[in-house]
């Protein structure tokens, strides 16, 4: 299969899934609903970038559940390995794919839950700027933990366990970024940091996460 | 030469004879550490006499970091030449590092207490240790999910390998924050600017420690190496 069919046949299956593929957004939404209702409404402005921050980042780790899980069941993994097609650029087009199906919808959302939380627009849209910069390096890690979990019975909660420590990073320095224009200061340091990582993750993820698909399935 | 010793049966050997030799070293180097650090060490001008845990906490954050240390090199080694013993020492040694962590974390809180008025803060290094034991605690998960040992192994190099590309980040993305914890005295340019009888007994005791996680980890090694061959 080429690279380029793969990626139509992920986004075509994506498309006929959508029902599971809306789940990780309704748990995205409703769990950022559970902070404007519990929190004091004086400090909710104040917790609100980091709330839909972690809030998207276990949506995310949660979507990632079924980023191999079926390639695995019904042995299609192993058809991608012995592919004449480079194993990286596979999974790279996969993460696209998944990147589009799963987290695009989030940010369609974030609107929304600026009027939940009561943002301004500017604020609103630098948390946007960071979960966009900060997303393709969570894939990236998520996606590696997925595959060293693929077919593992606790799969789920060990991909989460793996991932939390290793994500901090994208976390903080996006959240720094929030902070920063919450203040007026340039978030230009926090917003390059992240992009870096982003390059780095888009560049040699893939290749790693293929490494570790292979670890998994030998 | 390395690649002799490198054979399961020749290292099992090797562990063998080496380990009653590190099991002495811990416990000499941590009696005379010990002895020095409360009873000759001198008592410290502004802390008093709890600054003495030091001995404690400061030799087992170190080991947290040089295990973790160790388990990368034999990452690289287990995923790159497939080096069984690489892989049994990875095998080995992170239950190890987890408590070195969780020691450090302990022994600072409780010289937190007295010293800063609080038993914990998100500051820069409390909270990278902190997660460093969460990342030991994730590789440990692993290892328990996954029945057969040298996939276990490769597994585990993979994560170790990712945690060391990580960890430096995830000290410099909390270091940003505004910082408690007192800078390095030990290892700076310039020279050490703690008391030389102080740091005669941290040094007996970081050795001490040293020895005890080689004592562990050989023995480790030994009852997997045992294991395997049934």
């Amino acid at each position: 299969m080429t690279v380029q069919r793969y990626f139509f046949f992920c986004l075509k299956l994506l498309f006929r899934q959508r029902r599971e593929v809306a789940l990780p957004l309704f748990f995205f939404l409703m769990v950022s609903s559970l902070f404007p209702l519990t929190f004091p409404a004086k400090y909710l402005s104040m917790i609100a970038p980091s709330a839909l921050w972690i809030t998207a980042l276990l949506s995310i780790l949660l979507s990632l559940n079924n980023l191999f899980r079926e390639d695995v069941e019904d042995g299609f993994l192993e058809q991608l390995l012995v592919s004449p097609a480079p194993l990286g650029l596979l999974v790279a087009v996969k993460l696209l794919a998944h990147w589009i199906a799963y987290v695009l919808p989030l940010f369609v959302a974030l609107p929304l839950l600026g009027l939940w939380y009561n943002m301004p627009a500017e604020t609103l849209s630098v948390l946007a700027l960071s979960l966009l910069l900060g997303t393709p390096s969570l894939l990236a890690l998520g996606a590696l933990a997925a595959a060293l979990s693929a077919g593992l019975k606790q799969g789920g909660t060990l991909l989460m366990l793996i991932t939390l420590p290793l994500a901090i990073p994208l976390l903080l320095f996006g959240l720094s970024m929030v902070d920063m224009a919450v203040s007026g200061l340039s978030y230009a340091a926090a917003q390059d940091f992240l992009f870096a990582m982003a390059v780095v993750s888009v560049s040699i993820g893939p290749t790693v996460v293929a490494a570790s698909l292979r670890i998994s399935m030998e | 030469m390395i690649r002799r010793f490198a054979s399961p049966k020749v290292f099992y050997q090797l562990a063998g004879k080496l380990m009653p030799w590190c099991g002495w070293a811990f416990a000499l180097f941590g009696i005379a550490g010990l002895y020095w650090g409360l009873a000759i060490a001198p008592t410290d001008a502004v802390q008093g006499e709890a600054y003495r845990i030091i001995y404690v906490h400061v030799p087992a954050a170190w080991m947290s970091m040089m295990i973790y240390g160790v388990m990368t090199g034999c990452a690289i080694a287990t995923l790159v030449w497939r080096t069984k013993v690489a892989e049994y020492w990875l095998l080995a040694s992170p239950v190890l590092g987890a408590s070195f962590t969780f020691l450090a974390l302990v022994t600072g809180s409780l010289w937190g207490k007295p010293m800063w008025g609080t038993w914990w803060a998100w500051d820069a290094r409390l909270t990278s240790e902190l997660i460093l034991l969460f990342i030991y605690l994730a590789i440990l998960a692993m290892k328990g999910a996954i029945p057969d040992q040298r996939k276990a192994a490769r597994v585990m190099a993979m994560l170790t390998i990712v945690g060391s590309v990580n960890l430096p980040i995830i000290k410099f993305s909390v270091d940003w924050w505004t910082t408690l914890h007192q800078p390095a005295s030990i290892f700076r340019a310039g020279g050490p600017s703690i008391a030389p009888m102080m740091l005669t007994a941290l040094l007996l005791m970081a050795l001490s420690y040293t020895f005890y996680y080689f004592w562990l980890v050989l023995r480790n090694i030994r009852v997997l190496i045992e294991r395997k061959d049934k």
